[in-house]
């Protein structure tokens, strides 16, 4: 890791840089690079915090997404009240009737994009250090449950995953966090996927062992036995990976200039 | 033409047995259970009725059920890169 030394001219670097870089776009969608192990010596964190600290970036995922994208992310704020938002989406021209009208943003298919992403200057600034430090770790959301994943990890998911076989590959495209020891990139509520690779292979099914409850009635000697054993998909992190800058840049992604108004900056000491 | 999404939040037991025959009068059975009803003036009557119970919307047309759904369903959050089956017949063409 870091060396106080080293921590103390990154800090110094990040000092001369923010200035300018710290206002960043009011998007939709915004990241936050914070360090967190900055904590362990005052002095650099002290300036660190204060510039560094909020490399709030946005990665405006709704406007630049594709198909798919916007719409689920719609889809996320419909809850909080604008029941008009499904309408207008899908349902020009389609409206679910029954439950096996499931829009495509809902269902687990690989997304479309139809404009490139945006990325904010800050980011691309501060993306090296977070790619720098390897072992990654990434909060990804299934169904809207989080879970914490590293590279290697063994995830038993609390369900049976439809429509999978040992063997297949899967991506997770939702996260919350993306981090390494000392830095995290927060997502706004959500890190646009193209930021990262989440990669997780299917490992097999587990079953939990045959529970039997006894069901008695009264006045009866009949007892009813209900029977019951769950079984669960069991799969592997294969990688946890954040694209670095020049990755990013080959696939065509836009450096958006951050903008003036920039959104309320979480700190975290 | 515009609607009321009307939507029980707290549930009328223990009141009069007129905030409950309102509530059935509305269609509304349980918590969270949402109805829609056209904007007149005998509907925003008895939304006055039980106004401390439920929440109301305005919206621009009656939502299917499924409509109310989805808006609380989260996306999977995952998809299917490669299948087994496609990772196995490009080992063997390798």
């Amino acid at each position: 890791m870091f060396s106080r030394s080293a921590l103390r001219s990154l800090a110094q670097d990040l000092r001369l840089t923010t200035p300018s870089a710290i206002p960043s776009a009011p998007l939709p969608q915004r990241v936050f690079l914070h360090q967190a192990a900055s904590l362990r010596n005052a002095q650099p964190q002290s300036s660190t915090q204060s510039s560094s600290l909020n490399p709030d970036t946005p990665l405006s995922a709704t406007p630049q997404a594709q198909d798919t994208q916007p719409e689920i992310q719609q889809g996320f704020k419909a809850p909080s009240g604008n029941p008009t938002t499904t309408p207008n989406t899908p349902a020009d021209t389609f409206i679910p009737q029954t439950r096996n009208h499931i829009p495509i943003e809902k269902q687990p298919v690989p997304p479309t994009f139809d404009s490139p992403l945006k990325v904010t200057q800050s980011l691309m600034s501060r993306l090296p250090h977070l790619v720098g430090q390897t072992p990654h770790y990434i909060v990804a959301e299934l169904h809207a449950r989080p879970y914490l994943l590293t590279e290697g990890d063994h995830l038993r998911l609390p369900f049976l995953m439809p429509k999978v076989k040992p063997g297949d590959v899967l991506r997770f495209n939702r996260a919350t966090a993306l981090g390494s020891r000392d830095f995290t990139l927060k997502g706004t509520p959500h890190v646009d996927e193209r930021l990262f690779e989440c990669r997780v292979r299917v490992t097999g099914v587990e079953s939990e062992p045959l529970r039997i409850k006894e069901k008695t009635k009264r006045r009866q000697r009949h007892v009813k036995k209900a029977l019951s054993k769950h079984r669960y998909t069991v799969m592997r992190v294969m990688d946890v990976k954040v694209k670095t800058p020049d990755e990013l840049l080959q696939e065509g992604t836009q450096v958006v200039e951050d903008a003036e108004d920039s959104p309320e900056i979480e700190t975290r000491a | 033409m515009s609607f009321f999404r009307i939507t029980l939040l707290r549930s009328a037991i223990g009141l009069p047995r007129r905030s409950t025959d309102v509530l059935k009068a509305l269609g509304l059975k349980k918590r969270m259970g949402t109805v829609f009803h056209a904007v007149s003036p005998s509907v925003a009557g008895q939304i006055m009725k039980v106004k401390e119970l439920v929440s109301v919307e305005e919206v621009d047309r009656r939502l299917t059920k499924q409509e109310v759904h989805l808006e609380r369903k989260p996306d999977p959050g995952y998809y299917l890169e490669k299948s087994c089956v496609a990772e196995r017949t490009e080992l063997r063409g390798q």
